[in-house]
């Protein structure tokens, strides 16, 4: 059978995929200059591939911990998997998936970011000082995520702990399953806010669109107020004068046994 | 002169092929819950299936290899594509992912040490790495599932390969199920969850939505893993040539296809009778498509569903697999479905052992598909293991002796040209001859049809299509 | 159970921490990294051993970062706090303050993390695949784990049969 894209050499069909992504066999291009203990790369030659073996080889096997990349050019899963204390400072804007998976790392993206910032991180703080797109801090479980600016639709969602600060507006279906933790919204939030969330409470500074299936608002607590005057505080982002709480309506909880007149919820 | 009110007996009146006792019992059930029914287990209706496939051993055209005596090697590798660390398995079957919580902490356990003893891998499964499992496991998948209930890049970097979870054979397009009885504060704390909720994983993947989105994904895996593992794509077989070309391009090492025969712990009925197609169709789908791509020879296949013996074993490497994963027979060779001390299936469940499929309700009398803690105690962890070796132990035997047989001196030689089908349909989706012809539905058709269209072109390059006759 | 489990952490790790042959696995409910470890440590029982811990100093931000969410619990009865690196729960033994529960189930979790003594971290010792640090996110400087891998096999298993 005659094959629809015949790979042209097999050399390069051996060592990548179609979208050209896999690079299993690169080395740490030791490029990053190191001053007064920070390390400067610049990334605008390198794939993200040589950006996390530097980055890597820097934080883990020189024991660096403050390291500096210059031009990131939006590249995909950059800073990803770090599993260490240090200081990042991503003098631009990346593509999807940047500073995933995490577990310590305080990462500063001065640009914007694209889709699944910060997803699943376990702990340590990711700031963005402009938009961020889709999908922010999905699945996220502990740690703080700062967006200064706006955010897309889903943000948070699957959220398993950790606080999202939004200085900005939030999209469509805001905390989309959220499991645990904190989402503070000083903007307005779209449609579908907290859909089919378990638990972790949405804080909005602005108006809410509209609330999702089985999201509904709660009293502020003093603990509440604490929260967002420490949070908001701590990255200088300005405080609205108020805030309203939503939290899961535990309507769903248990779908073997709901009620005749809760069942139209689900459909 | 016929009588209307007349007893039916022999006129067939009043047995309604559509409306039978059990649809009608069903449409009564459902009236009464107001819900879809959830049940645990695999499809029940009558679906095309490796019973309507055989072999063709050597006889005088074909040499065989001698059973015992001459090597026929079953060593399987997965993921050599760009894992710098490639799965290397001992036999060509291991245990799939089923999850902690729907299963119990013994039986992931036994499954792990009887895997390792036969030199195979086993799978996290949804909702996290407990200990014991990853301890018992030389080669363990770890799985990046829809729900990342649990995920942990700390145990991401404990895994021999890393499956993504896109979907079920079971119930393709939707996500897991977890009755709240099993949802033990345990099992909650481990998923961030509140207990004893009605769990209902995602369907879709929270960080990705479509192909593109999940080849960079799949980049972001490789990047956190330092390529040092295999990336595998689990699919729900549906539109499994569409969907195999666009995992394909996505870059996996490994895509694992799972058939609709493939079981779950808790789901809905309509969906686990309802949704995918068989595997013995879906195989021959997926190598057309690896072949169309030209990446037949890169990336490794994977099925699984419904597999019961060396001989279903047997027949999805013939059509194309590379290695083939087992889950509800697994749990069978463990003890499920079988009569234990203690046990009253039919006084709690109102059915046989046999037919027990309530692994959803959390009160497995063998303690396999249960949490609670007096039912665990009925599985030996140690006798549960040996049980599981013993069973991928005689499977492997069994695909060694239809190999043999065929004259293959690996069984991953083992070739769709080895197969005959006993229906039409089987025929038709595995594209193997129906037995005693050479006839293939569908492919013989289209064949002849090119023939003809040769034909005609040579025709009409010959004379100018004989318009002047 | 000790047998057949699969193993060559000794030859990574000098200090072999934790003996598998004293795991005491019951069918409880959750799992209890008393049960897991087959040991127990000396700050479950003394909570002089955990007072000092700086929390701040010990998690990423300015604040208590990830221990936001980590609050104390129950185990049987007996306070207890969740590991999410081992899925394990650790008991707390020693008689609490009242009002500062979180705070000594954090200062408790962060001491077993520290210490190198969370079996799921302590895995990486067996199965982490390229050279990364062991404790990094609690601990600065903490030994490399990674750097010789090899497949681990099943330890006093022999294959009857071969294929």
């Amino acid at each position: 059978m005659v094959a629809m894209n015949p790979p042209t050499d097999q050399e390069t069909r051996g060592r990548n995929d179609i979208r050209g992504l896999a690079e299993p066999d690169a080395e740490a291009p030791k490029v990053a200059r190191v001053e007064g203990g920070t390390a400067t790369f610049d990334a605008a030659d390198l794939s993200p591939r040589l950006v996390n073996l530097e980055l890597r080889r820097l934080i883990y096997a020189e024991g660096i911990r403050e390291v500096r990349i210059e031009n990131p050019g939006a590249k995909h899963s950059i800073a990803v998997g770090l599993l260490a204390r240090c200081r990042i400072t991503i003098n631009g804007s990346l593509g999807y998936f940047g500073a995933t998976l995490g577990d310590g790392p305080e990462i500063h993206i001065t640009g914007r970011v694209g889709w699944s910032v910060a997803e699943n991180m376990m702990s340590g703080v990711v700031v963005i000082d402009k938009n961020a797109g889709s999908l922010t801090g999905a699945a996220m479980r502990g740690g703080d995520l700062v967006v200064r600016g706006h955010v897309g639709a889903r943000t948070g969602i699957d959220q398993k702990g950790g606080t999202i600060v939004v200085g900005g507006n939030a999209g469509s279906m805001t905390g989309f399953m959220m499991q645990r933790g904190r989402q503070i919204i000083c903007g307005d939030v779209g449609p579908g806010m907290g859909d089919s969330m378990y638990d972790g409470e949405i804080y909005v500074g602005g108006t809410v669109a509209a609330l999702g299936v089985d999201c509904i608002e709660a009293e502020m607590t003093p603990e509440d107020e604490e929260l967002l005057d420490r949070k908001l505080g701590i990255y200088r982002i300005d405080r609205p004068d108020t805030f309203r709480k939503f939290v899961c309506g535990k309507q769903l909880y248990n779908y073997d046994n709901l009620e005749p007149s809760e069942r139209k919820l689900v459909l | 002169m016929t009588d209307e009110m007349a007893s039916s007996e022999s006129m067939g009146l009043g047995k309604s092929r559509i409306f039978t006792p059990e649809v009608i019992n069903d449409i009564h059930v459902k009236a009464d819950l107001g819900r879809y029914r959830m049940r645990g287990g695999g499809i029940f209706k009558k679906i095309p299936h490796w019973d309507e496939l055989v072999f063709l051993p050597g006889t005088l055209t074909r040499f065989v290899i001698e059973g015992y005596r001459e090597k026929c090697t079953t060593k399987t590798v997965l993921g050599s594509r760009f894992a710098k660390n490639p799965l290397v398995l001992d036999i060509p079957i291991y245990i799939t992912g089923m999850s902690f919580g729907a299963l119990s902490l013994e039986a992931k356990m036994a499954l792990a040490k009887g895997a390792s003893m036969a030199g195979t891998a086993t799978c996290s499964g949804e909702g996290g790495m407990i200990p014991p499992e990853r301890d018992f496991s030389t080669k363990w998948y770890y799985q990046v599932i829809q729900s990342r209930y649990g995920f942990n890049p700390h145990h991401l970097m404990l895994a021999d390969a890393v499956e993504f979870f896109i979907g079920q054979g079971c119930k393709v397009g939707m996500g897991g199920h977890l009755m709240g009885q099993k949802v033990t504060e345990q099992v909650a704390e481990m998923r961030s969850l509140p207990a004893g909720i009605d769990q209902r994983s995602p369907a879709r993947h929270p960080d990705w939505l479509g192909p593109d989105d999940l080849s960079l994904k799949i980049q972001e895996v490789r990047e956190a893993t330092d390529y040092q593992v295999p990336i595998q794509l689990k699919l729900g077989a549906s539109r499994v040539y569409d969907d195999v070309r666009m995992a394909a391009k996505c870059g996996p090492d490994v895509i694992f296809l799972d058939g609709a025969e493939g079981g779950t712990g808790a789901g809905p009925h309509i969906a686990t009778e309802e949704t995918g197609i068989p595997l013995l169709a879906a195989i021959p789908e997926a190598r057309r498509a690896l072949e169309d791509v030209g990446l037949a020879d890169e990336i490794d296949l994977v099925v699984a569903g419904g597999i019961r013996n060396g001989g279903d074993v047997a027949k999805c490497i013939a059509l194309g697999a590379d290695a083939i994963a087992i889950g509800s027979a697994a749990l069978m060779a463990l003890g499920s479905n079988k009569e234990v001390e203690g046990a009253d299936y039919q006084g709690t469940f109102g059915v046989s052992a046999a037919e027990f499929y309530h692994w959803h309700t959390g009160k497995d009398p063998a303690g396999i598909t249960t949490q609670d803690p007096e039912l665990r105690k009925r599985l030996d962890v140690d006798e549960g293991a040996t049980r599981v070796y013993n069973f991928l132990h005689t499977l492997t035997l069994e695909v060694q002796m239809l190999a043999r047989a065929c004259g293959k001196t690996d069984v991953h030689s083992l070739e769709p040209e080895d197969l005959a089908a006993l229906t039409t349909e089987a025929s038709a989706m595995a594209r193997v001859p129906l037995a005693g012809t050479s006839y293939i539905p569908g492919v013989t058709e289209s064949q002849t049809l090119e023939e003809i269209k040769t034909l005609l072109a040579k025709h009409v390059a010959n004379d100018g299509g004989g318009s002047d006759v | 159970m000790s047998d057949g489990t699969a193993g060559s952490a000794a030859q990574h790790d000098p200090q072999k921490q934790f003996d598998l042959s004293q795991r005491r696995l019951t069918t409880r409910q959750g799992i209890d990294t008393e049960e897991l470890t087959g040991r127990t440590f000396p700050y479950q029982f003394d909570p002089g051993l955990v007072e000092d811990i700086d929390l701040l100093a010990a998690t990423p931000g300015d604040d208590l970062n990830w221990l936001e969410d980590i609050h104390l619990m129950e185990e049987d009865g007996i306070p207890a706090v969740f590991d999410r690196y081992t899925n394990a729960f650790l008991k707390i033994h020693f008689d609490i303050p009242s009002g500062r529960e979180d705070e000594f189930a954090r200062k408790v979790l962060i001491k077993h993390l520290q210490e190198g003594n969370s079996y799921g971290i302590w895995l990486k010792h067996q199965h982490a695949k390229f050279p990364q640090p062991e404790l990094g996110p609690w601990l600065e400087g903490s030994a490399t784990v990674g750097e010789n891998w090899t497949p681990p096999t099943v330890e006093r298993w022999d294959k009857t049969f071969t294929f």
